[in-house]
This record gives C-alpha cells, sequence and structure tokens, in this order.
C-alpha cells in the first residue's frame, strides 16, 4: 500500500480499513518525533520514544477501526509515550540540555542554523508550560490539530482543551515577550 | 479559540514548525528494529505481514531479539526491553564479539548480495560458527570458537530442523518501505549479521527449538512436559527439571569454549528461556512458564530481559489464578522497568501497577 493509499484510507473514516505498517511509519516517523520533542521528550530518548510508540502502534494497528484519522490515533500514543518518559526523566532528576543535530531539511546551513535556533527557543519557551497546556499547544500549533482532534488525543472534553489551549497561547505570549530580543 | 497568539509569538512558532525529525540513519535504525520485530513475531506463529493477532509478549520479546541480531552492527540490548539499556550508537554495547566492529545503520541498511539472495544463504553453513540467524537454530551453539571434531554442531542442528525452518521462517513484511526493507534484511542473511549471528540467536522459537534438542525435551509442546498438567489453583513448588534449568541458563554447550560467560551469554540464555517460557505460555501450559520465567530470573537478576521475565511470570501466575502472588511479583517490579510498554502489557493481565 502507498503512502496515498494510507492517506486515503486514513480518510475513509467509519470504514474497516486495510492498514499497512510501512505506509504508515513512512507517512508519520517524521511528525512523531517531532511531536515527541515538543511534548519535552529529551533529545537522547526521541530514538527509543519514537521506536516505542511504533511499537506499540504495531501492536494497536490490527484494532484500529477508523474511529478517528491515523494521524490523531497516533498522536495518541505518541502524547502517553512522552507522558511516560517525561515522568521517568523527571523522576531520574534532570533534564539534560537542549543538543543540536537535528535533519536541517536540505536547506542551506544559515536557514538550517536560524531554524534550529528557533527550535531551541520554542522547546525552551515550552518548557515553561506545564505538561497539559504544552500538549494541547503543540497539538494545536504545531500540529494543527482541532480542539476536538486534541480532546479525543488526550481523552478530555473540548471545554478543558480549550481553556488549556488559551492559558497556554497567554503564557506562550509572555514568555516571548519576555525573552524580549527575539525577532 | 480566543486568546490568539501574539504575531511575534507566531513567527516563532513559524519558524520552528518544520525543524526537527529524525536523520535518515535514525529513520533506518528505528525501521530496523521495528521490522525485525514484525518479522520475528511471524515467527512466533503469527501469520502474515501484520502481527495482528501477536501478543505484546511476542512483540517486546521480538523487540529483544531485533537488538541481537545486530541492530547497529553489535550486539546490543534494545530500548524495547528497558529504558537503561545501551544501544547501538549509544552507550557501550554488550558485545561478545569484539572483532566485529559496530557498524552504522546506515551500513546495515545497505542492501547486501546474500540479503538479495537470501535463498543461497540458506544452503549448507562453510564453517560451523558461520551461521545466519535466519536458518540456524542452533546459533548459540554455533558460537564457540573452536568446534569439535565431527559435524559442526551447527550443522547437526541444521540437518535435524530443515523442515522447521521452512516452517517456522520470519517472514518479512511485504512492501518496499524501509520498514519491509529492514524486514527482509532481519529475515534473511546479511553478512554483517551472519557474522554476528555466531553470538545471536535465531528467533526465541527456533532457539527454543535448539534448546529443546539439545536437552532431549519438545519446547514446541511443552504440554508434554511432567509438569505440565498442573492445576491452576494449585500453587506448586518451583521445581526445576534439567531442561529448565538449561533454558534458563543457556545449556554448557552453548558457552564460549573460554568459559567465561559474557553479557551476550546472559541474553542469549535469556532470550531462548523467554521463547521457550513464552510458547508454553501459548499453550496455556502456565505452570511451565512460570517456571522457567522464575528460573531465569535467578539465574540471571541483572539480565537485560528481567522486566520481559517478570512480565511473563505476572502473566503465567495470572494464568494459574494466583493474582496475589501475580500482583507481588508485579510491585517487586523496579521503577526503572515500568515502562510505557510494559505499563501497555499489564493491561492485558489481572494485575496493575499501584
Amino acid at each position: 500500500m502507498t503512502v496515498l493509499a494510507a492517506t486515503l484510507t486514513d480518510q475513509t473514516r467509519g470504514a474497516l480499513p486495510v492498514l499497512d505498517f510501512d505506509a504508515l511509519y513512512h507517512a508519520h516517523v517524521a511528525t512523531t518525533w517531532r511531536v515527541l520533542q515538543r511534548l519535552g521528550v529529551p533529545e537522547r530518548h526521541l530514538e527509543d520514544a519514537t521506536q516505542d510508540t511504533f511499537i506499540i502502534a504495531h501492536r494497536q494497528l490490527p484494532t484500529f477501526r477508523g474511529g478517528s484519522t491515523l494521524k490523531t490515533w497516533l498522536h495518541g500514543i505518541a502524547v502517553r509515550v512522552a507522558k511516560d518518559y517525561r515522568r521517568r526523566e523527571t523522576r531520574k532528576g534532570g533534564w539534560e540540555p537542549l543538543s543540536p543535530g537535528l535533519e536541517d531539511g536540505g536547506r542551506s546551513p544559515h536557514d538550517a542554523a536560524e531554524g534550529r535556533q528557533a527550535l531551541d527557543l520554542v522547546l525552551e519557551l515550552l518548557d515553561g508550560l506545564d505538561e497539559a497546556q504544552r500538549t494541547v499547544f503543540v497539538l494545536v500549533e504545531f500540529e494543527g490539530l482541532t480542539a476536538p482532534e486534541v480532546a479525543e488525543v488526550t481523552e478530555s472534553n473540548v471545554n478543558t482543551v480549550s481553556t488549556r489551549l488559551r492559558a497556554a497561547r497567554q503564557k506562550f505570549n509572555a514568555l516571548v515577550e519576555a525573552k524580549g530580543g527575539i525577532r | 479559540m480566543t486568546d490568539e497568539l501574539s504575531d511575534r509569538a507566531r513567527a516563532l512558532v513559524d519558524a520552528a514548525k518544520q525543524q526537527g525529525g529524525p536523520s535518515a540513519a535514525q529513520q533506518a535504525k528505528m525501521a530496523a528494529v521495528i521490522a525485525a520485530t514484525s518479522s520475528t513475531a511471524a515467527a512466533l506463529g503469527s501469520s502474515g505481514a501484520v502481527v495482528a493477532s501477536t501478543s505484546v509478549t511476542k512483540l517486546v520479546g521480538a523487540g529483544v531479539l531485533a537488538a541481537l541480531v545486530g541492530i547497529g552492527g553489535t550486539v546490543v540490548v534494545s530500548k524495547a526491553v528497558g529504558p537503561e539499556r545501551p544501544r547501538a550508537g549509544q552507550g557501550a554495547p554488550a558485545s561478545a564479539s569484539p572483532d566485529v566492529a559496530p557498524r552504522s545503520p546506515s551500513e546495515v541498511a545497505k542492501p547486501t548480495p546474500a540479503a538479495v539472495d537470501g535463498a543461497e544463504a540458506r544452503g549448507p553453513a562453510p564453517t560451523s560458527t558461520v551461521a545466519s540467524p535466519q536458518r540456524d537454530p542452533g546459533a548459540i551453539e554455533a558460537k564457540e570458537p573452536a568446534s569439535p571434531p565431527g559435524p559442526p554442531r551447527a550443522a547437526r542442528a541444521e540437518e535435524t530442523s530443515a523442515s522447521e525452518r521452512t516452517v517456522t521462517a520470519p517472514r518479512p513484511t511485504g512492501g518496499s518501505g524501509p520498514v519491509a526493507e529492514a524486514s527482509r534484511r532481519s529475515a534473511g542473511a546479511s553478512p554483517g549479521i551472519v557474522e554476528r549471528s555466531a553470538a545471536a540467536p535465531a528467533s526465541p522459537a527456533e532457539n527454543a527449538r535448539a534448546t529443546a534438542r539439545s536437552t532431549g525435551g519438545d519446547s514446541a509442546t511443552p504440554s508434554t512436559s511432567p509438569t505440565g498438567g498442573d492445576s491452576p489453583r494449585t500453587a506448586p513448588p518451583l521445581e526445576t527439571s534439567p531442561a529448565v534449568e538449561r533454558a534458563a541458563a543457556g545449556s554448557p554447550g552453548e558457552r564460549p569454549a573460554t568459559g567465561r560467560v559474557t553479557g551476550t551469554d546472559t541474553t542469549a540464555a535469556e532470550v531462548t528461556a523467554l521463547a521457550t517460557a513464552m510458547e508454553a505460555l501459548d499453550t496455556k501450559d502456565f505452570a511451565q512458564a512460570l517456571r522457567i520465567a522464575r528460573t531465569t530470573r535467578r539465574a540471571h537478576p541483572t539480565g537485560a530481559l528481567r522486566p520481559e521475565l517478570t512480565l511473563l511470570e505476572v502473566e503465567a501466575l495470572c494464568g494459574l489464578s494466583r493474582v496475589d502472588e501475580a500482583q507481588d511479583v508485579l510491585d517487586a517490579m523496579p521503577q526503572v522497568d515500568r515502562t510505557a510498554l510494559v505499563q501497555e502489557r499489564l493491561r492485558r493481565t489481572c494485575v496493575s501497577l499501584k
């Protein structure tokens, strides 16, 4: 099955999807990695966390019945995995500093450096949000999920999501302002 | 949604939006682990490309195997089995063959002639120390540097199990992506893996059979064991048969000629025992599964597969309706072992983490 086919299947809600793990992996590995990263999984654990996410997805894929999009479903797994990693990291008592070395997407070194700086800064600012706010903020602002989708992912109601998002945006704005020198 | 982001914040978010992501090598490595997981799970009993009917026990067990067959070029223990295990490219690998230089994920991902022509690789082994993880149920035995006179043990194992291999060989997933490709590689006979397989078992199921042969038993049918008929309500004493002990510790013949027990020996023995126990669990021979899991845990208290064995023990106890004991075992599980995967698996047992 091609990615396109998987996407088409993904869009065919309600129907019993014919899913291919390869296609799922292809289509979502980078996104999943980024979601985990923005949700606060330390750099050194990103590979493991992504792997864990897909192993769980691999097991649960046959039970996926199209009640949500594949993207939403996968994000739900990623959110839980990220939560687990964050909890373990907190228990061990420490967060590592942000480290470079991410894929630059084939852009110029200058653009890549600027992009990396922006990402580092965003990750730093996201650390200023609490976990619930951060999850909602990342899923909406970075992944483009709607409030109902986030509610599904986080297993909460839409009002709660809206409240958290509002609070997260306010806080993020404040953090950006506090940084001052951001262009 | 009210309270939008400020322009400055929006610009920052937009600038960072497409940043990050795994490198090609990281993607390949992850794909290889996941693919090996799926192909090994298939070998453990499920059919088809997607391990739809495979339990998490098998999946995670297979994940361990994926690491053992050498993701990253050496024998390592995957993160899938615990949060603090060294991984390929991250930390010291538990390699028993230091002469085999670790390979990068991209090298692992590189197609090889043998991988392309996997059928040829299934021919007779040129030497007793070279055996692919796919075709050699006696891979553990084959790691003896110096083979005794006469037919190599691996070759003997092969002679006696050719038909079984034909049936139980892991089938790679379909498709043409990295997952499928890596699956084919792990299921095929990549030279790199062939070299390393001297210390890496084929699949848990195959190793279990190899162990059973070496011990005169038949782990594929554990319910035929003398202790297989325990009543679910009884709490049988932990009497370990020689076969169980060998499955837990690895038979003496599986040790290197030096007699030195390496971390890989431990893990290989654990994988063998784990596979045997999983088969017992699959055939609802919970008593046998419990014995193997406990014996192995005792034999390897710091083994890499400790969380797996603990979970297996819990599952076996649940199968025996010994819920309190299962809960006790679970309660004693170290925090570090309580990974997301473990918690996921526990959802299907009779107990839960407190």
